[in-house]
């Protein structure tokens, strides 16, 4: 009996012990957590949309189709016209989903893609992240060489309205000439990553299946739609804004 | 002391090549050399605290419920460690975020807590733990040295030789057997060889 109780007190006492400690932890670190995740969402925004936009972050109140979280880039030089939509969109890859935030113009074309979240296998699927450089080992100076992920690179320009084919005769989209890549891009297809296909549909199938749905609710992509327009249509409250470099004041427009 | 310390953990009782404990996270992060450093020194951090902590409360612990007390302190430091790299190293954090709480089940850390720190005082359960996750690491950069190599013709995301054809099963969990095995082999192969 009393054998039962140490035992039990001793786990009692080393579970709490474990708990605080972690619970200390957290308390310190998730400011920080928070920023780095904010950064990293801005980081994912620049890189979705074009340089010299203003980037706003709508919350969707409406029932629609449209996620409650998405973000509207102005065009810079005009600042009503609109530039475009990013959505963060999931689709289904080989472990797991894939997380990745889209933006598309108003067009419907796809102006930028990058991956928020993944599990894929390493060395396979991972490389949709793959910068492939051609430096050697033995070159270690020289800096950048302006390569940038090929995956995320070949969707660029690519219509979301219409189905993005999967051309699985090519090689991967950065060991082909520039020819076949601009043929490629005329058929609205792409490329996949050698041994991870499921990866590659993950993307494809995900842009087919939700970007038209999410235009045609916001109904941007038939004009170049005003921000007055946009306000007027939607039920939408804007509640964050990004300047991205002219600390213009009617930003406080946006916050009615 | 030192010297015999290293030589220890490095390579008479190396966790991964000779003592094969931990094989499961060895396997699933010695895909490329810089999840292989990321993975070695964050194993290193929870067995060096890990050891420490049971070492200075082995007294208190009954023998019946030691295995989960154990548990319960690694799992506490590998927690732990995942907030810091969230906060601080976010770029290490998506490399590597998924294979962190593996380290609570990687029985190199287990096995150190069982069959060294609880027999031991905490100075030299200290040196245990960082002499055998320095073993670990060095064992997993021979392993992902070879496999990025092999797998992707590249080393530290760098290509290595010019047209050479990389074979992807290196990359991929049976190449990774292959690997770990092949060294083992070379490893024992010496050792006979010295002791003959």
């Amino acid at each position: 009996m009393g054998d039962i109780i140490k035992l039990t007190l001793t786990l009692t006492i080393i579970s709490a012990i474990a708990g605080l400690a972690i619970g200390v932890v957290n308390d310190k670190t998730k400011d920080k957590i928070a920023a780095q995740q904010e950064q990293a969402r801005l980081e994912a925004l620049e890189t979705v949309f074009p340089e010299g936009v203003r980037i706003v972050e709508m919350k969707n109140l409406g029932a629609g189709v449209v996620p409650d979280l998405y973000w509207i880039a102005f065009d810079d030089s005009a600042d009503t016209v609109l530039a475009g939509y990013a959505f963060e969109v999931s689709g289904i890859g080989y472990a797991g989903d894939i997380k990745f935030m889209v933006g598309v113009g108003i067009d419907g074309n796809i102006l930028g893609l990058t991956v928020l979240d993944h599990n894929e296998t390493p060395g396979l699927g991972s490389r949709v992240n793959e910068i492939a450089s051609a430096k050697y080992i033995w070159y270690p100076v020289g800096g950048d060489d302006g390569a940038k992920p090929w995956f995320k690179e070949q969707f660029v320009g690519l219509s979301s309205l219409k189905p993005i084919i999967i051309d699985r005769n090519l090689a991967e989209w950065h060991k082909l000439d520039e020819r076949t890549q601009a043929n490629l891009r005329n058929n609205n297809a792409v490329t996949i990553i050698t041994g991870s296909t499921i990866t590659t549909e993950a993307f494809t199938r995900a842009i087919g299946q939700h970007i038209a749905g999410y235009l045609e609710e916001l109904g941007g992509y038939c004009c170049p739609a005003t921000r007055k327009e946009i306000e007027a249509k939607k039920a939408v409250e804007a509640v964050a804004v990004e300047t991205n470099d002219n600390e213009d004041n009617d930003t406080a427009l946006l916050l009615d | 002391m030192i010297a015999k310390e290293l030589k220890r953990g490095i390579i008479t009782e190396n966790p991964i090549l000779i003592l094969a404990l931990g094989l499961c996270p060895a396997l699933a992060v010695s895909t490329s050399v810089k999840n292989g450093l990321g993975m070695g020194l964050a194993s290193m951090f929870v067995l060096a605290c890990s050891n420490v902590i049971i070492s200075i409360i082995k007294a208190w612990i009954p023998e019946k419920v030691r295995i989960p007390c154990y548990i319960v302190i690694i799992a506490t430091f590998v927690s732990i460690l995942q907030l810091l790299i969230k906060a601080y190293t976010p770029a290490l954090d998506s490399q590597l975020g998924i294979f962190i709480p593996l380290i609570v089940v990687n029985c190199m850390i287990l096995g150190r807590a069982e069959a060294y720190a609880s027999k031991n005082n905490p100075v030299h359960a200290l040196i245990d733990g960082f002499v055998m996750g320095l073993g670990f690491t060095v064992a997993l950069l021979i392993l992902s040295g070879i496999r990025e190599f092999l797998g992707s013709n590249k080393l530290l995301d760098l290509l290595v030789i010019p047209g050479f054809q990389p074979m992807t099963a290196f990359i991929l969990a049976p190449g990774g057997f292959f690997v770990i095995a092949l060294v083992m082999g070379v490893i024992n192969y010496a050792q006979r060889k010295k002791g003959a």
